[in-house]
């Protein structure tokens, strides 16, 4: 998976969101030692001390856990995740409504949209 | 060891027909990656030139790490020029002996192994190499150096995408962390991830200095849009792209 | 750090006379064989001794427009072309950087000179291991016929040496300031070299006219007392005063130039 930013937005946010979005994937599974701060930078492209402060919103949030000096690991503690991904997945919902309002649809419009894609699989 | 590891106060540089610096204030800390934007002709050059002892001001003050341009200053700069600086009859290897004789912090070790993972074979002659081996060569020489201030004029200029995400690469993972860079360039969208903070010319004149991240926070654009904003009059005129 | 530049300067002295040097040698070699076993009957024979003498001449003539093109070039893009950019930016000081310089100009013009007299030793049909004896046997005869003691003359000839390299060095001081100063212009940086080098010759011939002109009485007297100093003791006398003087020249010359190159540098 490559790394992409967009230009509205600072980079240490999209970097935190797509290091959050590896995590929840599985790609550093629970109590994997995450590469050093520099080895993700250069991963990236981006400065060191722009991955360092995405790094700390990591380790803010609870995903992260451990020094930069003994090098970070991805947390054991699954409640955090799942919330994590929990919160990820209503965000995910809420661009989806905020679309679809856009358009003219209510939220009983999704539900008919939702059943009708499901149906279609 | 200073605060701050570059301090300009009031740095003006004129030729006897145009002024190339007026009244440049600017500090820059330790540790970071800074890039000094502006289109051609705005300063860029003449401020590194300064800043490493080639060109003298006409006035205001240079410290770096607290000391004025000398032969101390020089020894903790490491300074990539716009152009070739070698002479022709020596190899690579030659060149390695020579900044490991003057240069306390060359890393000659981590230069071969550089040259390695380039693809450059240190011991050929540079007269046989391509130009663009020899900027590879200068390249390695000048970031195998443990400095604190790196000085990279226009690393990126003319090179074909490839090579570029290269040389930056090359940049981020042998900079010497506690150490600055700063890179001068025309050329912002491919190199604002890498970037701390930008430091923005216009005709001899600082017109912002801040991080990238507090410029993408403020404005909700890239540094890159900004720029083209705020030079756009420039180029209308038919200066630099 | 100033051997290492001296090394350095010396490394691509080295590497510029590594052909000529031995070349010029090796001709004057093969021109004393041709000429000891010259046949003035066999035209065959003339005509290489004479084509072999001519690249001899040839050879030697080249030596010293290399020997000038070196002390011009590695200063001029040595210190004030793109490989100032290196020079320049290395932990030294601007005076460490003409210094040497000066030093392997200097020293490449001597090696020239060495290598050219050895050469028409080398070409001397005759020994001149047996010959080069003579040559002192005959110093000393002169020594002893003008009454000199040895030790005088030995002394003489390194004072005489001194001045030699003292004037070789005040020569090239003049050609380092005269690029300097043309450096310092935007454009035109070799003729504004050149006109820089008419200027100094200039202003130093003015400068002595002024100066001779000066009735300084302490200062007559001073040169009358020297100048009535006869015989070996004269020689001497005379041979530091020119020393001297020619010394004070190449440290005027030499404070100008470090000074541009500290205070003025200008690479474009």
């Amino acid at each position: 998976m490559d790394w992409k930013f967009t230009d509205d937005r600072p980079i240490w946010q999209q970097l935190t969101e797509q290091l959050t979005l590896r995590i929840l994937k599985g790609q550093y599974p629970p109590g994997e030692r995450l590469p050093a701060v520099r080895e993700l930078a250069a991963q990236a492209g981006v400065n060191p001390n722009t991955m360092q402060r995405a790094l700390a919103q990591l380790e803010a949030d609870g995903l992260a856990v451990g020094s930069r000096t003994a090098g970070r690991t991805v947390t054991q503690d699954h409640g955090v995740i799942e919330a994590a991904a929990k919160a990820r997945a209503r965000a995910a919902v809420a661009d989806c409504l905020r679309v679809l309002s856009e358009l003219g649809y209510t939220p009983s419009d999704a539900l008919v949209f939702v059943k009708e894609e499901l149906e279609h699989e | 060891m200073n605060e701050q590891l570059v301090t300009c106060t009031a740095l003006t540089k004129r030729y006897s027909s145009k002024t190339a610096l007026t009244g440049v204030n600017l500090e820059l800390g330790r540790g970071r990656i800074v890039g000094l934007l502006g289109p051609n002709g705005s300063g860029k050059t003449t401020l590194i030139k300064i800043l490493c002892g080639l060109l003298q001001p006409t006035e205001g003050a240079v410290l770096v790490d607290g000391s004025p341009v000398g032969p101390y200053t020089k020894s903790i700069i490491s300074y990539l020029p716009d152009r070739m600086y070698f002479a022709d009859w020596m190899k690579a290897t030659d060149l390695f002996d020579l900044f490991a004789d003057f240069y306390a912090d060359f890393d000659r070790t981590k230069a071969l192994n550089m040259c390695a993972s380039l693809g450059v074979t240190p011991s050929d002659r540079i007269k046989s190499m391509s130009k663009g081996t020899k900027e590879k060569v200068q390249l390695v020489m000048v970031m195998a150096r443990k400095a604190q201030l790196y000085l990279l004029d226009e690393p990126i200029a003319g090179v074909d995408p490839a090579a570029r995400d290269f040389i930056l690469n090359t940049i981020l993972t042998n900079y010497n962390e506690e150490g600055t860079v700063l890179l001068s360039t025309h050329l912002i969208s491919d190199i604002e991830t890498v970037l701390d903070e930008v430091v923005f010319l216009k005709d001899g004149s600082v017109t912002l200095h801040d991080g990238v991240d507090s410029i993408r926070e403020r404005e909700g654009k890239s540094v890159d849009a900004l720029f083209r904003e705020i030079f756009r009059a420039h180029n209308m005129e038919g200066g630099a792209f | 750090m100033f051997g290492r530049l001296v090394k350095y300067d010396f490394r691509s002295m080295f590497k510029q006379f590594g052909f000529i040097w031995p070349a010029a040698l090796l001709l004057a070699l093969v021109n004393h064989f041709t000429l000891s076993g010259l046949d003035s009957t066999s035209t065959v024979g003339e005509t290489t001794a004479g084509m072999a003498m001519l690249v001899y001449v040839a050879i030697l003539m080249a030596m010293f427009v290399i020997t000038m093109i070196f002390v011009i070039q590695r200063f001029f893009k040595g210190l004030l072309g793109d490989e100032g950019y290196l020079m320049h930016t290395l932990p030294v000081k601007p005076w460490q950087l003409i210094s040497s310089k000066l030093l392997s100009a200097v020293a490449a013009t001597l090696l020239s000179i060495v290598v050219a007299i050895l050469s028409i030793l080398l070409i001397a049909p005759f020994q001149w291991v047996h010959e080069l004896g003579d040559l002192f046997r005959g110093l000393g005869y002169l020594f002893t016929h003008w009454n000199i003691q040895a030790t005088h003359g030995v002394f003489f000839l390194l004072e005489l040496l001194l001045l030699i390299c003292v004037g070789m060095a005040q020569g090239y001081l003049q050609l380092y300031l005269a690029m300097a100063i043309g450096h310092l212009f935007n454009r035109n940086r070799v003729a504004m070299s050149v006109a820089a080098y008419i200027a100094i010759n200039a202003v130093m011939g003015t400068l002595l006219g002024v100066l001779g002109s000066i009735n300084f009485r302490p200062l007559r007297t001073a040169l009358d007392v020297m100048f009535s100093v006869e015989g070996i003791a004269g020689a001497h006398v005379a041979v530091w005063v020119a020393i001297v003087w020619t010394g004070l020249l190449s440290a005027l010359y030499f404070f100008c130039t470090e000074y541009i190159l500290r205070r003025r540098l200008n690479l474009e």
